[in-house]
């Protein structure tokens, strides 16, 4: 259905004036935060879920873990933190009434970066003749970490687009979701890479 | 300087910090217990991200209490899963015995 300027009207004044209970405390449109507590579940499943394997088989994730970049995953650690602090700061710019697109901008690069880095990871480990079917560690940690990289390819697509459609509430919104991955990774890397 | 730049200082710090324990070889502290020093770290920092970045800190207390619930849990039933793990491996004939 396409939606005629009326009806467009219409929506946004719902979308402003809709009682979201306790999500309209939260910063950016709470839409947003129903996908980041749903996503918070997910993860949170995930990274048990790669517990409790990596206890039924200790061996194996131990000698599996030894094949992962620690270094890379540390390095993108810092990559992505101080992606999330330049985007945080890009909005704190925006809430001043000044520009943020050069910060956000900075914030984007820095997800490219990440990705680029597990790019060189993932193509370390499948050169070393490691994939998605080499065993239960490698499963995990190829769907954990590529499932977060997805996000960050969607992340960046909506940084993208509130850089354009730069309204306090929207970049709230897209910064939300960026820093969501962000709180993500800071538990994958961890228990992923560190943790023996 | 900031609260914003703070919270970005203490993200690094713990983040170098984290990875210079995972890069010393061989173990310093029992298995189970650098477990906890890692999830602890972890979870100090990823409430660090949603405090001063996502701005939690400003948000209702109910908000800020699920969120907290979220790592404490999340952290600690990780923990739990690895020292039971932990504990059936020093004591194999619990995990592989024979029912008596």
């Amino acid at each position: 259905m396409t939606l005629t300027p009326t009806h467009r009207e219409s929506v946004d004044a719902t979308s402003q004036t809709a009682d979201w209970g306790p999500l309209s405390g939260l910063p950016g449109n709470p839409m947003i935060w129903i996908l980041i507590l749903g996503e918070m579940a997910v993860f949170g499943a995930l990274l048990l879920g790669f517990s409790v394997a990596r206890v039924l088989d200790p061996a194996t994730f131990a000698e599996s873990q030894l094949h992962l970049h620690r270094l890379l995953g540390g390095v993108n650690t810092l990559v992505l933190v101080s992606s999330g602090f330049l985007v945080a700061a890009g909005v704190g710019r925006r809430q001043e009434g000044r520009d943020p697109r050069l910060l956000l901008l900075a914030g984007m690069l820095l997800g490219v970066v990440f990705l680029a880095i597990k790019g060189v990871e993932y193509s370390e480990l499948f050169a070393s003749g490691f994939d998605i079917e080499t065993n239960t560690f490698f499963r995990l940690y190829f769907l954990i970490t590529g499932f977060h990289a997805v996000h960050i390819v969607l992340g960046l697509a909506i940084l993208g687009i509130v850089l354009f459609a730069d309204s306090i509430e929207n970049l709230e919104t897209g910064a939300a979701f960026w820093h969501m991955l962000d709180m993500i990774w800071v538990m994958i890397y961890p228990i992923v890479y560190l943790v023996r | 300087m900031t609260t914003l730049v703070k919270a970005w200082i203490v993200l690094v710090a713990l983040t170098l910090a984290a990875m210079a324990a995972g890069a010393v070889e061989g173990a310093r502290v029992p298995a189970v217990a650098q477990v906890g020093i890692v999830l602890v770290v972890a979870g100090l920092k990823a409430s660090t991200v949603l405090r001063y970045f996502l701005g939690l800190r400003t948000a209702s207390s109910g908000w800020r209490v699920l969120f907290a619930l979220y790592l404490v849990v999340l952290c600690g039933a990780i923990f739990a899963i690895y020292a039971a793990g932990s504990a059936l491996a020093a004591y194999p004939p619990l995990a592989s015995g024979p029912m008596p």
